[in-house]
């Protein structure tokens, strides 16, 4: 408290108060946020480095958007991943990656499920039937030692 | 949140003990607090969707940088910093500014019609109490800036304004006064108007 911080009437605190309730009540939380912010630190209390997304890209990401693109980039200190979407005949989502390496253990998260693979020699990466909905990434480096890489998450 | 309960304080408990090894607390550390960063990132103007990936980054920071957060009662306002500054990020990539930022806008009342406000579109419908219908009407009436401000400032009581302002990145000195205009426009506004009724 400092001689700023003047004293809310009880008018003031009331009405401070309604507007808490009205924002909660007009524009809440998503109801999976906490769940799934929970989750993410759980992961990353593997003491994982948050890849950083190239300029740009972030405007590609949402689904809506005017003109789309389907290949996203992330890097960081010592990997970068690149990502490109494309569907398959029966419409399912279908995930290509490149790592800048082979062996590399990278989970593709979607919820609370880990769906792991492992870049070959030319460090290709695939999934098939993706879940839409948000997802992030999750990369293990081959050398011991190496620290693990988390993605923001995004929806393709 | 009440004015007697502080999310400081609490914040501050759960983070010291996550420190000290109980990385349990962490679960109960993210329901406190994600409400009022929810509300300062959506205050910055972000869709909900970016709000929710920034409110993430900030977490998956703190956790990144744990140790280097001395003072676990500062918690709340390095989360809020982050959060506010990855919103910022993410505007000036989207060449907006944050709500208050604007410099020719200080009053507590907006003088037109503001075709970039990101507030909710279908929030009446949602509001079932009528008392709220007709809050939101007159909130809405207020500055952007106004309504940030008291979006976030309501999130917590006196203890936490200090921090709360810092995520809003306003001087802890102008929080107090500018919080008051923009009350003060908020109650003449509610005073005009028949149809309110504190509740």
């Amino acid at each position: 408290m400092n001689e700023h911080d003047s004293p809310l009437d009880a008018v003031d605190a009331a009405l401070l108060q309604d507007i808490a309730r009205l924002y909660d009540a007009a524009d809440p939380p998503p109801a999976s946020l906490d769940d799934d912010v929970v989750f993410a630190v759980s992961l990353a209390a593997v003491d994982a480095e948050i890849a950083t997304l190239l300029d740009g890209a972030h405007l590609a990401l949402r689904a809506g958007e005017a003109s789309p693109t389907d290949t996203v980039t992330f890097t960081s200190s010592a990997l970068q991943l690149m990502l490109r979407t494309a569907e398959d005949d029966a419409g399912a989502l279908r995930i290509d990656g490149w790592v800048t390496g082979g062996g590399i253990d990278v989970a593709l998260i979607s919820g609370t499920t880990a769906h792991w693979t492992t870049s070959d020699a030319h460090g290709r990466l695939v999934w098939r039937d993706v879940p839409r909905g948000p997802l992030r990434f999750l990369l293990h480096p081959a050398e011991p030692g190496g620290k693990p890489v988390m993605t923001p998450v995004i929806e393709f | 949140m009440t004015a007697t309960t502080s999310l400081v304080e609490e914040a501050a408990e759960l983070f010291a003990a996550f420190q000290d090894g109980r990385r349990g607390r962490i679960e109960p550390l993210v329901r406190l607090l994600n409400p009022t960063l929810w509300h300062v990132a959506r205050a910055c103007g972000l869709e909900r969707a970016d709000a929710e990936d920034v409110v993430q980054t900030a977490w998956l920071r703190l956790v990144d940088k744990a140790d280097t957060v001395r003072d676990p009662r500062t918690v709340l306002a390095w989360l809020g910093t982050t959060v506010r500054r990855e919103a910022w990020r993410i505007s000036r990539e989207r060449r907006r500014s944050l709500p208050w930022e604007d410099a020719d806008d200080d009053g507590a009342v907006r003088r037109g019609p503001d075709p970039g406000d990101p507030a909710p579109g279908p929030a009446e419908a949602l509001l079932r109490h009528e008392a709220q219908r007709v809050l939101w009407t007159h909130v809405s009436r207020l500055t952007p800036r106004c309504q940030a401000i008291l979006r976030v400032v309501s999130r917590g009581g006196p203890p936490d304004y200090a921090s709360l302002s810092e995520a809003l990145g306003i001087p802890v000195g102008s929080i107090g006064p500018t919080r008051g205009r923009c009350l003060a426009a908020l109650r003449a506004s509610l005073a005009a108007d028949p149809s309110w009724s504190p509740s």
